[in-house]
Order: structure tokens, then sequence, then C-alpha cells
């Protein structure tokens, strides 16, 4: 009998937690997209590239979002980078340059900024809008997504993402390609309430094994919930987003 | 010569400083964000003072060459330049009042002389009484089309500088409003913007050569993700152009585009004999077919062909070069000076031909060397080829500091575009303070 309960313990220890898919799976991914981004917000956000040294470069960005794929966003700072702006709508993204004096269509694995950063990783939009669950993991503390890519268009392959199953949110997502090999892992930290029942994470540290030693950090804070006309997300508003600031 | 070396040493200095200064703070533990610097105030303002030493190596088989030193043997020349921009915004909602300029000084060590110029980029009044109209009258550049090296629909734009694709540009006095839409429909989004331009007397008087009032209208629309712009430009002289352009990411790497407009009365100046110029006008089109792909191994390249049916015939090039022989020979000082003149009026600008090819590879942070971007490209005249042909590094370490190095060289015949340059090398070292 002993010997029997010590088998049965191990057999639970060894089996696979419970696994989900389907639509349960793909309704708790929504309600994780809707806890980390509200319908349509206004936010500032930092971008900090630490590299192997400690020394860093910081980007300050205000930005707003609409939906599952509107994301726009403006430079506010450092003075050179000053006023660009970027647009995402679904899988189209633009940069505007003021010297430039037009928008131009980027890609998803560009960096706007230099280091870690990507600009999907900046104009990130629902994980549910770009990824299919193959499959989910009920663990002990978290849920443990397997996200494909709907299309080829998305930045990543496959996404890891583990998620606290009482707050559901993110806790780290790890980003791979079609044959699994990891390009960067983001650990989300600092859960802050942002008032108007805003709560999530207010940090999110990046490492990727392709930059060795460096490190990038998003600082989200002001969250705001605020009504946004659809027309703030088209190319000929990115000369003008820095006006949307209240 | 001897300054640039010192130039070089003190621009080495300074990238050893960028490189070993820290760009912010190197206290990383407690991530920190007060927001309260960045939000929203009536007066905002931006500047940048940029310093850049150019040397020039000239070609002294060029035949611009013997016409311009024809008693001395100079062999290069260095410049030494500041260029100052800012710009001052102040909004009171709906409303917003900008302005943009640059002072320039130059010293130029070939005539030992010192120069200063300055001018307005642009200058406006703005009202938007909601988020899809948009009433503007004042200065504004309106840069149009898709392609990178050049723009055919762009009839209100300046040339770019294919040496400095991102510096800043003039623009013209004009009164417009733009009408924006967003839509629940293949068209995810429609804008319309239009604008009338005067010339008259010293107001644009560059943008057309008589006095007119121009008319230009652009419908932009994001059709299934493609953008598809349709320009249009009439004045009260008969004259029209009109364009279209598109650019669409067919892959998530690999974007595609095009550019072609009709211009009804395309007027140029060619010699009809050595000494004799006469103004021809005939229909011509100008089109742009190009590409832009990212490569797994994060090179970013750009690959275009241009047609400029509004550009010199080979015969008419051929004209050209005649008549600065013939001036050569003649030795005759006013000739000289004439044919100088009308080398840097008509025939000095970008795409003077007809046929060209343009290249850029860029790759940023190779070896892992972030905020550092070695890139090449290249123009090759495909009508005569000739080429010039250009290497750049770009170093945004630091949060104000852009640190740019060129290197320019031009290929040809003598009697070729990039050939007949008075330049063949010509090197530029700049470092730009923003703040």
């Amino acid at each position: 009998m002993h010997l029997r309960s010590l088998l049965s313990l191990l057999l639970i220890c060894l089996l696979p937690e419970a696994i989900f898919a389907g639509q349960d799976a793909t309704a708790l991914l929504q309600k994780i997209d809707r806890n980390l981004e509200p319908d349509s917000y206004e936010m500032y956000r930092k971008l900090i590239n630490i590299e192997p040294d400690g020394k860093k470069k910081e980007f300050v960005l205000f930005m707003v979002r609409k939906g599952n794929e509107k994301v726009a966003g403006v430079f506010l700072s450092p003075p050179s980078d000053k006023d660009r702006s970027m647009l995402r709508l679904g899988d189209n993204m633009w940069l505007y340059i003021p010297n430039v004096g037009k928008p131009v269509r980027i890609t998803s694995l560009q960096s706007t900024t230099g280091g870690v950063f990507n600009n999907a990783d900046i104009l990130r939009i629902d994980f549910g809008a770009e990824y299919n669950v193959e499959q989910l993991r009920d663990t002990l503390g978290e849920y443990l997504f397997s996200l494909k890519a709907k299309a080829k268009s998305v930045a990543y392959d496959r996404l890891r993402l583990w998620a606290d199953k009482k707050a559901l949110l993110p806790t780290k997502i790890e980003c791979l390609t079609e044959a699994n090999m990891l390009i960067k892992t983001l650990h989300f930290k600092e859960t802050k309430n942002f008032g108007d029942g805003i709560v999530r994470p207010s940090v999110i540290e990046t490492d990727s094994p392709l930059y060795k030693g460096y490190k990038s950090v998003m600082i989200y804070a002001s969250i705001k919930r605020r009504p946004l006309k659809d027309e703030f997300f088209t190319i000929n508003y990115m000369s003008k987003i820095k006006e949307l600031r209240e | 010569m001897r300054a640039f070396r010192y130039w070089i040493l003190i621009y080495c200095i300074v990238i050893f400083s960028a490189a070993s200064e820290a760009a912010d703070s190197t206290e990383v533990a407690v991530y920190s964000f007060d927001t309260s610097g960045f939000k929203a105030k009536p007066l905002d303002a931006s500047a940048s003072i940029e310093l850049y030493a150019t040397l020039i190596l000239y070609d002294r088989t060029a035949p611009l060459y013997s016409l311009k030193f024809r008693t001395g043997n100079r062999s290069n020349t260095d410049n030494y330049n500041l260029k100052t921009e800012a710009y001052l915004q102040y909004q009171h909602k709906p409303f917003l009042a900008f302005v943009s300029g640059v002072l320039n000084g130059a010293y130029i060590r070939q005539d030992d002389c010192l120069s200063w110029n300055n001018k307005i980029y642009e200058g406006y009044l703005k009202y938007t009484p909601n988020p899809s109209l948009l009433l503007l009258v004042g200065k504004r550049l309106f840069q149009w089309g898709k392609g990178y090296a050049f723009n055919p629909v762009s009839f209100a734009g300046r040339s770019k500088d294919l040496n400095d694709i991102d510096a800043k540009l003039e623009g013209y006095w004009n009164l417009s409003f733009e009408y924006v839409k967003s839509l629940d429909s293949p068209i995810s989004s429609v804008a319309l913007t239009g604008a009338f331009l005067p010339v008259y007397d010293l107001v644009n008087k560059d943008y057309l050569p008589d006095t007119t009032l121009a008319g230009i209208a652009q419908l932009y629309m994001l059709l299934l993700n493609t953008d598809v712009d349709m320009c249009f430009f009439a004045d009260n002289r008969s004259d029209f152009k009109t364009g279209v352009d598109f650019s669409r990411n067919i892959f998530p790497d690999w974007e595609i585009h095009g550019e072609g407009a009709f211009i009804k009365n395309s007027s140029s100046t060619v010699f009809a004999d050595e000494s004799t110029m006469v103004n021809q006008s005939h229909p011509a089109y100008n089109l742009v077919a190009g590409t832009r792909y990212l490569a797994p191994f994060n090179t970013t390249f750009i690959l275009e062909y241009l047609h400029v049916g509004s550009g010199y015939s080979r015969d008419e090039m051929s004209g050209y070069y005649k008549a600065i022989n013939y001036a050569n020979a003649s030795g005759d000082p006013q000739r000289i000076q004439s044919i100088l003149g009308v080398s840097t009026k008509y025939y000095s600008a970008q795409f003077i031909t007809t046929h060209y090819v343009f290249f850029k590879a860029s790759h940023p942070d190779p070896f892992n060397f972030v905020y550092f971007t070695p890139s090449i490209y290249a123009i090759v005249n495909i009508l005569d080829r000739s080429m010039m042909a250009g290497s750049e590094m770009t170093y945004s370490r630091s949060r104000n500091l852009l640190l740019t190095g060129r290197y320019v060289a031009f290929f040809g015949d003598n009697e070729t575009e990039y050939g007949s340059k008075l330049a063949q090398h010509r090197v530029e070292l700049r470092a730009k303070w923003s703040f």
C-alpha cells in the first residue's frame, strides 16, 4: 500500500501537467491580452539599452493604442531621435523621420532604437491577434502557453509564454524561431496598479543570446484609458502624434 | 590639407570620447521613470549644431578642372562648416504655430573666405478643428513619393542629396488642407491633401520660372495593405503633371515600390551649338521601380531603377561637353565664366540624364557593435556608364551626439556625368549635437 502511494505520487510528479488547447486556451490568452493592454489607451514608455559594461542609452516614447492592431508612438527623447514616430496597423509598419518628411515602410525585425529591441517589440499588438495557441499547460502556479504565429509576417515564429494563474498576466516569454532556436527572453516584473482597473507589469527586461551581455528594459508609466479616433492611426497623422499629449 | 588632418585628429578624439563615455547614467539597479518632464507643454523647441569638414580631391583631367583652375595647380580643397538648425512650436489647441530654420557658416580654405547664410525651412500656422481635417497657411515641405533616391511625383518637393539623404529640406509658401478618414473596408484609410502655391516676386521664386499660381493634390489610400497615392499638379500657365505611386510589403522583410509621373511640359535648356543655348519643352515620363529587402543576416538592401524622361539625352549631353571643350580651347574668360555658370545651373543637379540604377546596403550593429551602422551606396548612370559610389558610417551611442564619416568617389570618362565632375574623391567627417 505504501509502495502504491509512493508510485502514484511519483506518477503525478512525472506526468505532464494538465494540458488544454482550443477555445479555452484562446479565451485565456485573450484575457491575458486585455489585462496587459486595455482596449484604447495612451501611455509613456521608456526603453533602456544596457551594455555589458553597465552603460545605457534611454529612449522615451509617448504611445497610443486602439483595438488589437492599431499602435502609434512618437519619440520624445533622446534629442537626436526626438519627433520620430512609428505606426503599426496590423502587419503594416511605418517610420516617420521629420527631416525626411514622409513615412517609410519598415519591417518588424528591424530596430529603430538599436540593441535588443526590434520594431515588433516596440509596436506590439495582441498575442491573440498574431498567434494561435498550440498547447496550454496548467502547472501549479502558472500557465505555460505554446504559441505559433498565424502568419509569416509575425516577428517570432513561436512563443513560450508563462502567465500567473491568479493575475492572468505574463511572467516570462521566450521568443523562438521555427526551429525552436531562442531569439530573446522577456521577463515581466514589478506589477503595478495604474488606476482605472489597469494592473499590469510595469517593467519588461529583455535579454538575447544574439546580443550576449546586452539587456534591454521597457518601463511603462502613466497608462490611461482614453477614447481614440481611428484617424490618429493613419500615416497622415504620424507627424502629429506628439500633439495628442494632454 | 594640414588643417583637415587636425580635424581628423579632433574627430578621432570625439569618437573615442563618445565610445568611452556613458550615454546615460550607469545606475541600472532601479528602473525609475518620471513622466512629468515629458507631458505636453504649449511651447516646444529643439535644436542641433553640426560641425563638419570636407576634403575634396580634384580630378585634374576633368574638363571642368581646366576651366576653373586655368592658371592654378590645385589638387584639393578643404571646407569647414557649422550648421545650426532649430525649431520652435507653440500649440494652443486647435491652433499650432511652427517655425524651423538653419544658420550655415562655411570656411572654404581654397578661397580663404568665410561665408554665412540662413533660411527658414518651414514656418506655418496650422488649424486642426477635428482629427480628420487640417488647414495650414505658411511655408511647408511636401515630400511625396515612395522612391528612395528619386521622387517623380514630388510636385512641390525638393531634390534630395544622395550623399545626405536625411538632410532637412526647405518648403514652399502655400495654403493647404488635409482630410483623413479611416474606413472599415478594403480601403482602410484615405486622405486628400490639396495646396495652392503662388509664385510671385520673392515668394516661391525658385519653385517655378514664371509668375503663376500652382495647385497640387494628393489622394492617398491604404488599399489591401498597399500604400497608393495619386498626385496632380496644374497651374495657370497650362502646365499639368500627374502621377501615381505605391509601396507594399510582399513579405515581412521584402518591400516593393513604384512611382511614375507624366509631365505635360518638361522644359530644359540645351546647347544648340558650342555657344548657343535654347529652351525646349516636351512631354516626359519619369519612373522609379524599386525594392527594399532585409536579409536574415540583418543587412538591408535597396535597389532602384530610375527613368528620368525629363533628363538630357546622350546627344544633349554631348552638346554640353562640346561647349566645355570649346570654351576651354578659346581661353575666353567671359565664355569660361558663362559655361561655368551654365554647368552649375543646369548640369550639376542630380539625375540630369535619363537612366540610372541606385543601390544601397546598410548593416546596423555589426559584430554586436551597437549604434554603429556602416553602409555603402552607388548610383550608376546607365546611359554613359559613369558612377558615384559612397560609403558611410554612423555612430549614435551618445544620446545627443551623432557622428558620421563619409567617403564618396566619382568614376567615368571625362565626357560622362560623374566622370566630368570636378571632384574625384570626397571625404566628410560630421559631428551633430542635438539638444
